[in-house]
């Protein structure tokens, strides 16, 4: 045996394989974490933005007006008496979005002397949430006796009186969120 | 793995008492892959934590909505009281209970603001929202009048 020994071929062979597999861990590892982290962004601005959206929708119906109220299970329009949100009809849709999903938005009416075209509409909207996997309103409609108790409907019919709580049913991808129940003061 | 050899009397170390190049011995070696091996399991117990954070502020949030709309439920329309909790309802992969209690109080003497006050009783809206194995739980409190009052829903007061 000479004394400068290198490594054999098999020993060779044993650390390239070995540190393939090290690598190949490493690598699966950070792939796993990144999208783990992406995920996690993702999750966390939705969350944000379904904050503001229930926050900004019980403000709006917590002043809610008896008059120029229409809805339906897919959007829903009425008046306020909030002073921040101006004087204008609000309207918030669950709107289907690009990619199967949806996305709930919010618009000021115009009053219809200052609405030329569709277009100006769709500019004053503001997107709220998106990438919902649902999105419906529904409606309380108060008992009218002791036999009939109170029960959730889709549709409001056009001239009864509007209900004083109102929800949204909205899912992610991760699977369906508690509704938000909004209520109108003090009435 | 690249070792050097060492005879019955001599001591291994890297300075290289003997005449072959030193090499690292099989304790030096251990002692490195354990200490590794410790750095790499913190740190998966700190991103495990990190991760069951998340995960807890984001199922703590989700019961509080649902604590939430069911009490501004409960207290417009008491009568529409969903039933006990014999199905819980699941929300992004998780169980979550509620019940609600009604109780029929009285109000402390130092916060009634009159003898109106005084003498009125109120019902307290009690909802309890509890999820996971060990269970957590979200309680939220409301006042409301007697009578009747259809669709009077009071703000939440408190919430722990």
């Amino acid at each position: 045996m000479s004394a400068a020994r290198g490594f054999t071929l098999i020993e060779l062979l044993v650390a390239i394989s070995l540190a393939t597999i090290i690598t190949l861990l490493g690598v699966s590892l950070m792939r796993t974490s990144i999208n783990t982290s992406v995920n996690n962004e993702e999750a966390l601005v939705r969350r944000q933005a379904l904050r503001d959206a229930q926050r900004l929708i019980e403000y709006a119906w917590s002043g809610r007006q008896a008059g120029g109220f229409a809805a339906g299970s897919a959007e829903m329009q009425f008046l306020t008496s909030q002073k921040a949100t101006g004087n204008l009809p609000l309207r918030f849709v669950c709107q289907p979005g690009e990619r199967d999903d949806f996305a709930l938005w919010f618009y000021k009416v115009p009053p219809p002397a200052a609405q030329p075209d569709p277009a100006a509409e769709a500019l004053a909207g503001e997107m709220l949430v998106d990438g919902l996997a649902a999105c419906s309103f529904g409606y309380l409609q108060a008992p009218q006796d002791d036999r009939q108790p109170a029960r959730w409907k889709d549709e409001w019919p056009a001239g009864q009186a509007p209900p004083t709580l109102m929800r949204l049913d909205l899912a992610t991808r991760r699977g369906a969120l508690p509704p938000f129940v909004f209520a109108v003061e003090g009435t | 793995m690249n070792m050097r050899r060492t005879g019955p009397g001599e001591t291994a170390g890297p300075s290289g008492c003997g005449k072959a190049a030193g090499g690292f011995t099989v304790i030096e070696t251990l002692v490195a892959l354990t200490l590794l091996a410790a750095a790499a399991g913190f740190l998966m117990a700190a991103l495990g934590a990190s991760s069951r954070l998340v995960r807890d502020v984001r199922e703590n949030e989700t019961a509080q909505w649902l604590a939430r709309s069911r009490l501004v439920e409960a207290a417009a329309y008491p009568d529409r009281a969903p039933p006990e909790d014999d199905r819980p309802d699941r929300y992004e992969g998780v169980d979550y209970r509620t019940r609600i209690e009604y109780r029929e109080i009285s109000p402390l003497p130092e916060i009634a603001v009159d003898d109106v006050a005084r003498t009125q009783r109120l019902t307290e809206i009690r909802v309890e929202v509890s999820w996971g194995s060990r269970p957590s739980t979200v309680q939220m409190t409301a006042y409301r009048k007697p009578g009747p009052q259809p669709g009077a829903a009071n703000a939440p007061v408190a919430a722990r």
